[in-house]
């Protein structure tokens, strides 16, 4: 913290306070107060909640003492805090510290210089677009108007930006003398270009003509030029035709009808500066006013005349864009000093013609130029809002005045706008305090100074961030060509609820419709994502086998291939594969840890099937519980999350892991008390529970196969509890004597790897109106260490076997069901295995026996 | 058509309000039930019709300052329609001035619209129109008759109360002459019965409220003798001391003839051409039309709470018992029970809360020539609360703004019979269900219109009972009904209309998803069979033996 900051604070912390903040109840907790922020963190529950406070936000603090001091804290954003503090003393240091701090007149002293977002570097762009882009962008532009930088050094204008836009004919030192002839050199300039006629929107801040009546060939060649072909053109005064004599007084004017015969004028008073400011503090007040009573809420909110100056700036930007759309003229809009309702009325006449501005895009970018760029002078503006007691210095609420009006249009034009409401209220607090440089200053040369384009983030890149954008975009938006007329009526101009009662529960309830109107957008696109996969899923499925280089995948992935061509099946794992494994169709890396990359995978290759084989099987589990937990559960979710998203239809294996000790042995069903023992069971349990509640809560086609332990004769066992059935076949025909880790009369379900990748693909391929269940058990046989061993002597009768039972997995093993029932499997979609005890035992000693025999190994018994 | 003296009047102007270049030139027809505009101009031959029975007034003024030619007739309508005439000859427009002041007034309900109002619909479909809303089975989902609440048979015939309806619920305990005796001492013979109940029915606490403003009724602490003077003249409020276990309290809605000034007032604002923004607001606020839908909709808000946090029984009464009382308790109905946020629940309110216990439709619509203080906007701000209500709660009402303004329109047109006459006994008398068409069933076989997109039944918004907040802020002009005519004032793009494609559209969405499916899972079945062969069944097929 700098040191200036802490001269500042007296009491940093106070434990015991209260808040009262609208919308919440009350709370307890911690009141901690930095150089930039009031921090309040509730710890009564675990549920620890914090209210974190820009102090720059905060408009005035009220101070009451009693017992116990109370602090009133009311916001720029109009939210208003109530603090109850134990100590006087505490109380009066932290009022004071809030009323210095958030008074502080040094702009680099202010939080942007401090703000460090994690997702943005400085080095990106600031700023949407220059007006160089803006040139080069806007199209017939070219031919009768040029950029100009005559003030580069910010010489000309201390208010405009380095280039600006003026007619092709006139130089540079045209300029600097027509700057001398307008009120603080913002000579006439080119902000909007109307493609349909070529017709312009000019803005500038009014001629000095003084008391004697002063003229200036350079400005009248300017604006001459501005008419170029066209017979006439309309300069709109945003002053009473009174208003705009009497500024002769003070040497400024208005363009004569004699000096300016091209020109009409029209005056349109539009209320600003102070009287504006009053507006606004009498509508708050009428807006808090409690008294319930109807007379006096029409009375004050008529006698605050702010819907009277929505009224007139919506009035008169229709004017200009009527000169521009309907009448075929261009319009050079100013008042006097050209930085306040020139702009209000410019921008909006550019939303009403302009369908390019109605795009979230296209409206910051708007606001940039015509706002920050332009040079209305944010800093003096928004200094304080409706509540401050300081004395009013420049402060008007022309920027809040301008949103207020597009919240107009948008609710007469729902359609068009292609931003929310919540933009709109974002920049009305921002305005007023930021974590964002944008609105620090009040002119370009300013900006440049300070080095806040260095130094701070810009607000409007920040908006248009990913994440940000889905919050600010109009899920109703269709782009339309048309002009979008406002309705000025009264009748048809409403009190922006939104903004001026946003801390009533009232507000909630509306915000509540937002949210049904963004989720009745999203319901139908998933609609039509699940037509057309259903449609695309007509053709061949398109699969992606997760954990494909476990026991099980390769051999899905031939069987897969086999049926819907070698490239419909890809293979994934996040080892590398062996060579024949990479030849014989598509492998990719895929790591089901990494959602993004996993996505990508299924949105690039057209995935419909998903088999998700990555897991941790029960014995190596066990031995890494936090790996198994992360892959066989957060691994799950994600893909879950997935495949809902992208309506795959899913298979993920459980397995006879997932009964334990509790369930019914001897046969265990489909459905019964499941409480595992080992972390692989309960990820199953969990992957079960969990696909299945997708079922029926979203409709996920989600599919489970319980197997029992498969045995292959191709690929290692990997560190599951039945793999000394795997391993006794080796052993046999290699030493001729198998040590197993089991008791001899472990008996325990088991099949042979090609039903269990039949049963697999069966399982798939079942139409989803056959399962009445989304899990099922599958069975083939059930057999101990002894029976196996009983039935290779029938073709290897040397064979030894001893057993030396290992307590971890003999533990897991007296967990497991001995036999499944797999009736509903049977009877559901037609599983029948085609593989006994007996013909395990042959098809296993002859495929290894040809194995060992092509690699060149001995073979016991020969 | 005795009545016509003119039935066609050509070079007639049909002025636009808003902008007079947009007027239109064309004939005027009189018919025996509408007064039709046609437009003549080549291929344009726009029509505009307006029901005999909803124009409310008409002014004729010779000195029509816009065109200089002709005299202007102003039709004022019940659905706040105004339409200014300027016919160009003064005798022409004298003749359908006259004609129209009869027709819009007719003498008796012979007369009206709904009994000459006859769509393409077969007469056994006609009588079944009449069973759509079925009280009975209302009073069956309220769950009375119960132990606490019986059917009396008191008023069959009407014998005790004119206005209410032959069967009505009152407390297990009340015998025969307690219901009579009661009704005696109540003005014009209405005798509280149960307009809704909630399980707490039971609790022995009843609230007595009285919408009456203190200052009409006299102040709740009225001497004594201002109280006994009251009594003797037949009117007053119950004396508590005869009362045990009773709470009064005194809410202010105003009497009906307020009201109808009130309305006046504010239409006077909705008919101003271009006004300021200063000028609307004053105006507004000088109609006090806001301040009574607050104090109506703060009377239901009252109510609803009495029953729903307090636990007790509410008895609302008023002076005549058919006005505020409707109001009150419709409203608070509304607050308190889902059901009649929906559709067809909404019907069921107006049949039992407004229909069945004697609303004077006919006397407050002006449907015959009769006395204009009986005329007053009481169902309108009925309406109205309800909108109100509905823009705190847009997830919250089964129907749209549309429904409501429908609703309105036929209370005043007479198209339909359900609202014709003042009572239930006279509408028996004049046979309505036997020769008129019920407007419920045209809403219901209409209800895609009338369907508010947003409503979903399991929806926060949607449980329980409403609090709407009745802040002054809260309230708002209704443009959609008193400017419902004035298309420049409303938005050029509806949210509504948006969201009902969409929805319609993810329905169609999903109706092709599931044939889709159903023809896929077809296709399979049949790739199934075919896919089982490819796999080697071993020849020595295990067979699944538990040993």
């Amino acid at each position: 913290m700098l040191m200036e900051f802490s001269e500042h604070i007296k009491t940093a912390n106070v434990e015991d306070v209260v808040l009262r903040q609208p919308l919440h109840p009350p709370s307890r907790g911690t009141l901690c107060i930095t150089g930039h922020h009031l921090l309040f963190s509730d710890r009564e529950d675990q549920s620890c909640s914090q209210v974190l406070l820009l102090l720059r936000n905060i408009d005035a603090v009220e101070k009451r003492s009693g017992s116990t001091g109370t602090i009133t804290i009311k916001c720029k954003d109009l939210r208003v805090l109530q603090i109850d503090i134990p100590g006087m003393e505490q109380c009066l240091n932290i009022a004071h510290s809030i009323e210095t701090l958030s008074n502080l007149e040094s702009v680099p002293e202010m939080y942007p210089f401090f703000y460090k977002p994690s997702d943005q570097s400085l080095d990106r762009q600031w700023g949407l677009s220059t007006l160089e882009q803006f040139f080069q962008e806007t199209k017939g532009l070219a031919s009768q108007w040029r950029l100009s930088t005559v003030n580069k050094h910010y010489s000309v204008c201390p208010s405009y930006p380095t280039s600006v836009i003026v007619p092709k004919c006139i130089n540079d030192e045209t300029l600097k003398k027509v700057a001398k002839f307008r009120q603080g050199g913002r000579f006439p300039v080119l902000c909007y270009y109307h493609h349909k006629n070529g017709m312009v929107i000019m803005r500038s801040s009014q001629p000095l003509m003084g008391a004697n009546k002063k003229r200036c060939a350079e400005d009248e060649r300017l604006l001459e030029a501005v008419i170029g072909n066209s017979d006439k053109g309309y300069i709109i005064d945003t002053r009473s035709i009174q208003q705009s004599q009497q500024a002769r007084m003070t040497g400024g004017g208005f363009e004569s009808k004699s000096c300016y015969s091209s020109w009409r004028r029209l005056h349109r008073h539009m209320e600003k500066g102070k009287s504006l400011q009053e507006s606004l503090i009498k509508l708050v007040e009428a807006c808090g006013d409690e008294s319930h009573n109807m007379d006096r809420w029409l009375s004050k909110l008529e006698n605050s005349k702010w819907l009277s100056h929505v009224q007139t700036a919506l009035s008169t930007a229709g004017l200009v864009a009527e000169c521009v759309e309907r009448d075929g003229h261009s319009v050079l809009v100013h008042g006097s000093e050209g930085t306040d309702s020139s702009l209000l009325i410019s921008t909006l006449a550019q939303l009403i013609m302009d369908p390019s501005s109605r795009t979230l895009d296209g409206f910051l970018g708007l606001l940039d130029r015509e706002w920050v760029q332009a040079g209305h002078p944010f800093r003096k503006r928004c200094a304080h809002s409706a509540y401050s007691h300081a004395r009013l210095q420049q402060e008007s609420p022309v920027f809040l005045l301008l949103l207020d009006c597009v919240w107009q249009l948008w609710r007469q034009f729902p359609l068009a706008l292609g931003f929310s409401e919540a933009l709109l209220l974002k920049l009305a607090t921002e305005a007023y305090s930021s974590n964002y440089g944008t609105f620090l200053c009040n002119t370009e040369q300013e900006r440049y100074a300070l080095g806040i384009k260095q130094k701070t983030y810009c607000l409007f890149q920040a908006l248009l961030g990913p994440m940000n954008r889905e919050v600010y975009i109009n899920p109703l938006y269709e782009h339309t060509d048309l002009a979008i007329w406002p309705s000025v009526h009264p009748q048809s101009l409403q009190l922006w609820r939104g903004f001026f009662l946003r801390w009533t529960p009232q507000n909630q309830h509306l915000e509540e419709a937002q949210k049904e109107i963004k989720n009745m957008i999203i319901e139908q696109t998933s609609s039509w994502n699940k037509l057309e996969n259903s449609v695309s899923s007509q053709e061949k499925p398109r699969v992606l086998i997760t954990g494909g280089l476990g026991q099980l995948g390769v051999g899905l992935a031939e069987i897969l291939r086999k049926q819907y061509g070698t490239n419909n099946v890809i293979l994934s794992d996040v080892k590398k594969p062996p060579p024949h494994v990479f030849r014989s169709g598509p492998f990719v890396y895929a790591d089901v840890l990494d959602y993004k990359h996993l996505r990508e995978l299924i949105i690039n290759n057209q995935i419909t099937w998903l088999v998700h084989y990555s897991a941790l099987l029960s014995a190596v589990g066990e031995a890494n519980v936090a790996l198994a937990r992360k892959i066989n559960i957060t691994g799950l979710h994600n893909v879950l999350d997935l495949a809902l998203e992208n309506s795959l239809r899913l298979f993920v294996p459980s397995t006879i892991g997932a009964f334990g000790p509790s369930s019914p042995r001897d046969p265990v069903p489909d459905l019964c008390v499941q409480r595992p023992r080992t972390i692989y069971g309960v990820s199953k349990v969990h992957g079960e529970l969990m696909g299945e509640y997708l079922h029926h809560k979203h409709g996920l086609d989600f599919r489970c196969l319980r197997y029992p332990g498969v045995i292959s004769a191709n690929t290692q066992p990997g560190g599951g509890t039945t793999d000394y059935a795997v391993q006794i076949f080796h052993d046999a025909l290699s030493t001729g004597h198998h040590e197993c880790y089991l008791r001899p009369d472990t008996r325990l379900p088991m099949m042979h790897i090609s039903d269990c990748h039949r049963a697999t693909v069966e399982f798939m391929e079942a139409p989803e109106c056959q399962l009445s269940l989304r899990t099922y058990n599958i069975a083939a046989m059930s057999f101990t260490p002894e029976e196996v061993a009983q039935e290779i002597r029938k073709h290897l009768p040397q064979l030894k076997i001893t057993y030396s039972p290992d307590s971890v997995r003999q533990t897991i093993a007296d967990s497991w069901p001995v036999r499944f029932d797999d009736s509903n499997a049977r009877r559901d979609w037609g599983w029948a295995p085609a593989f006994g005890l007996e013909e395990l035992v042959s098809d296993m000693l002859h495929t290894i026996r040809n194995k060992r025999t092509n690699e060149g190994l001995p073979i016991n018994s020969l | 058509m005795e009545h016509i003296r003119l039935p066609k009047v050509e070079q007639v102007k049909l002025l636009d309000r808003v902008s007079p270049r947009k007027s239109r030139v064309g004939t005027l027809y009189l018919t025996a039930t509408h007064t039709i505009f046609v437009e003549s101009e080549d291929g344009q031959r726009d029509e505009t019709w307006v029901l005999h029975s909803l124009v409310s007034s008409l002014e004729k003024s010779s000195s029509s300052s816009s065109s200089s030619s002709g005299v202007s007739l102003m039709i004022h309508c019940k659905n706040f329609q105004l339409l200014q005439f300027v016919i160009p000859e003064e005798q022409d427009c004298q003749d359908i001035l006259l004609s129209l002041q009869r027709l819009s007034q007719p003498e008796s309900y012979e007369e009206l619209y709904c009994f000459a109002y006859k769509p393409n619909v077969a007469e056994e479909e006609r009588q079944r129109e009449w069973d759509f809303i079925d009280l009975t089975s209302e009073y069956k989902r309220m769950g009375v008759p119960n132990s606490h609440w019986k059917l009396s048979q008191a008023n069959q015939d009407y014998k005790v109360s004119d206005t209410y309806p032959s069967e009505v619920f009152v407390p297990e305990s009340a015998t025969l002459p307690v219901i009579v005796g009661s009704s005696k001492f109540r003005a014009e013979d209405d005798f509280p019965p149960c307009a809704t109940t909630t399980e707490e029915t039971t609790q022995p606490c009843v609230a007595v409220v009285s919408l009456c403003p203190a200052s009409a009724l006299g102040a709740w602490r009225m001497s004594r003798f201002e109280r006994n003077r009251q009594q003797s003249a037949g009117k007053g409020y119950e004396n508590e001391d005869n009362y045990s276990n009773i709470k009064f309290q005194f809410l202010g809605i105003e009497n009906i003839h307020v009201m109808r000034n009130s309305q006046q007032k504010m239409l006077e604002v909705c008919e101003l051409r271009s006004p300021s923004m200063s000028d609307f607001l004053e105006r507004l606020e000088n109609s006090s039309w806001l301040k009574h839908i607050k104090a109506v909709l703060d009377a239901a808000l009252f109510v609803a709470k009495a029953v729903s946090e307090e636990g007790v029984s509410v008895l609302v009464h008023c002076s005549d018992g058919w006005d505020r009382t409707s109001q009150v308790c419709s409203v608070a109905s509304l607050l308190l029970e889902p059901h009649y946020r929906t559709l067809r629940g909404f019907m069921v309110l107006i049949e039992k809360d407004w229909i069945s216990f004697g609303h004077k439709f006919s006397h407050r619509c002006n449907h015959l020539d009769g006395d204009p203080k009986e005329v007053s906007p009481i169902v309108d701000q009925f309406l109205e609360c309800v909108w109100q209500v509905t823009e705190q709660f847009p997830c919250a009402f089964e129907f749209n703004e549309r429904f409501l303004i429908t609703v309105h329109h036929h209370i005043y047109s007479c198209q339909f019979g359900n609202f014709i006459g003042n009572n239930q006994k006279e509408r028996e008398q004049l046979e309505i269900q036997k020769r008129t068409h019920s407007l419920w069933t045209y809403l219901w076989s209409n209800r895609a219109d009338f369907i508010n997109p947003l409503y979903r039944s399991n929806h926060s918004q949607t449980q329980g009972v409403l609090q709407p907040s009745t802040a002054p802020y809260c309230f708002k002009f209704w443009k959609g009904l008193y400017n419902r005519f004035e298309r420049g004032v409303h938005p050029r793009q509806s949210v509504e209309d948006c969201l009902r494609t969409i929805r319609e559209e993810t329905e169609q969405l999903e109706e092709q998803l599931a044939s889709h499916k159903q023809k896929i899972s077809k296709l399979e079945e049949q790739k199934w069979t075919v896919s089982m062969n490819i796999f080697d069944k071993s020849p020595t097929a295990w067979i699944f033996s538990p040993t």
